[in-house]
């Protein structure tokens, strides 16, 4: 006999986890979304109707700010103006208001600051005390969307904390008894046009922000060349799935669905596009285990999605252009073959796995998941 | 006195498979007599995956007697079966619970006679 009291809490060890972890996360997005984006978003707004004051600038110059980060700038303007015959002095430049590690960008806005120069600034006309030099926006409101990343990723963890332990602990049932007999056409189970599709996403969405966003920032040159790095690889990455969509697309078709371990299974296939490029195709039938696994390291805890092949044999091998149309074959699920499972948490499945060589080009590379049922488990 | 449960199974080694019955007695003493007692098959994951657990069937005797025994017999399901991969691993169990005293008898269901090793 053994305990199981640690196993059991396992599960449920990881929502207290997850849940507290992800609304830190969650919570610490929101407050700086809105203290960089909401907050001075609403008073660019109002500044917008804000009457323009003739001012005059009393002092300019930058101001730095040093912790264990390192240290950061800001402009500190002061300008003196008039409403109703008093006199105010307004001391903030934009909406934003924050610090950031660029001493030239703030050094620009005070040289073009000096103290005597006339200026306008546009005034709070409920509070003229209130006053802003320079209403707009431009790329520091873009900054404010970045802890919307936060606030995802918060969100996800305590989703996936409050799914994952509901779906470990339900009441389980088998799958209901009963399968058609007959041939079935195999799915792909991403098709390159997916594939390419998501990668060209990926791509644009990374280089857009590293190109079109970061470059423009004051971020270290060292910082700015490892995301560009990463983009150059996604966008070769994107190009490579694009060139694949003109390769030729395998068909797997099985003359029964009624699969089980041990089971002889006959297989059609047919090649459809150019498959004359092919200068060899192979098939082989994987059994592959993937698992949810959550790993957590100091205060940090990571889940993700692994993969591991247990079974990969190849059941078939072609070669020359002649005979790389279509073909028949006959393959035998290993007798004790673990049957296809899908748990909350975990994955068995059985699939054929289609390679095919072309020379100076991406490959053809594609997965056909079928089913191999529990004998005795479906009729 | 702790409380004790004990599980015997009508067949050792507790190897079955998929679709046969798991038959056995649970037997209980303790101090009081417990509030209910119940005694279930389950399977589990163990392993790098996260813990998942389920209960396959279960039987519950309520005000039961501070001392006594309760048959039961649970058809296995015909899967999953009893497997060990590298990221998880599926563990049969029969589990036996009254207030805190808790006991676990592990099993086999698998039609090769033993786990799967992927």
């Amino acid at each position: 006999m053994r305990g199981r009291g640690s196993k059991k809490s396992g599960g449920k060890s990881a929502v207290w986890f997850l849940v507290p972890f992800g609304s830190i996360f969650l919570l610490a997005g929101l407050f700086a979304f809105n203290a960089l984006f909401i907050k001075p978003l609403r008073l660019m707004r109002a500044a917008q109707s804000w009457p323009a004051v003739p001012a005059e600038v009393v002092s300019s110059q930058v101001r730095s700010s040093s912790t264990s980060d390192g240290t950061t700038y800001r402009a500190e303007i002061v300008c003196r103006y008039e409403v109703s015959g008093r006199s105010y002095t307004g001391e903030r430049y934009d909406a934003f208001g924050v610090s950031t590690s660029s001493y030239k960008k703030w050094a620009a806005v005070v040289r073009e600051y000096p103290p005597g120069k006339k200026v306008t600034v546009y005034v709070n006309p409920a509070d003229p005390s209130e006053s802003l030099l320079n209403r707009e926006g431009g790329p520091m409101l873009l900054i404010g969307l970045f802890p919307l990343i936060f606030v995802l990723v918060g969100a996800g963890v305590m989703a996936g904390g409050i799914v994952g332990t509901a779906r470990s602990h339900r009441k389980w049932k088998p799958e209901p008894a009963g399968i058609a007999d007959g041939p079935q056409e195999l799915k792909s189970t991403v098709t390159p046009q997916a594939k390419a599709f998501g990668i060209s996403a990926v791509a644009l969405f990374w280089n857009g922000m590293v190109f079109g966003f970061l470059f423009r920032s004051d971020a270290p040159f060292f910082f700015k060349l490892i995301f560009a790095a990463v983009g150059v690889l996604i966008a070769a990455g994107a190009v490579h799935a694009i060139l694949a969509l003109l390769n030729p697309r395998p068909q797997l078709r099985l003359h029964t669905c009624r699969i089980y371990p041990g089971s002889e299974v006959q297989l059609d296939w047919t090649l459809s596009g150019r498959a004359e490029r092919l200068e060899r195709m192979t098939l082989s039938l994987q059994g592959r285990e993937s698992a949810w696994v959550t790993r957590r390291s100091g205060g940090k805890s990571e889940t993700r999605k692994e993969h591991r092949l247990f079974f990969d044999e190849p059941v078939y091998e072609v070669t020359g252009a002649e005979s790389l149309r279509q073909g028949c074959l006959r393959f035998r699920i290993p007798a004790d073959a673990v049957p296809s499972f899908k748990g909350g948490r975990f994955e068995i499945r059985w699939q054929l796995k289609v390679r095919g060589e072309i020379a100076r080009w991406p490959d053809v590379n594609q997965e056909f998941v079928f089913k191999v049922y529990a004998p005795g488990g479906v009729s | 006195m702790s409380d004790r449960l004990e599980i015997r199974l009508s067949r050792e080694p507790a190897v079955y498979a998929p679709g046969e019955t798991v038959s056995g007695t649970l037997y209980w003493e303790c101090e009081r007599a417990p509030r209910k007692i119940y005694c279930e098959l389950r399977w589990e994951t163990e392993g790098k995956a996260d813990f998942e657990g389920h209960i396959a069937d279960q039987i519950e005797e309520s005000a039961p007697e501070s001392a006594g025994s309760l048959s039961f017999a649970f058809r296995l399901p015909h899967e999953p079966w009893s497997f060990r991969g590298k990221l998880v691993r599926v563990c049969w169990t029969v589990l036996a619970k009254s207030g805190k005293a808790e006991t676990v008898l592990p099993l086999v269901s698998s039609p090769t006679g033993a786990e799967v090793v992927l």
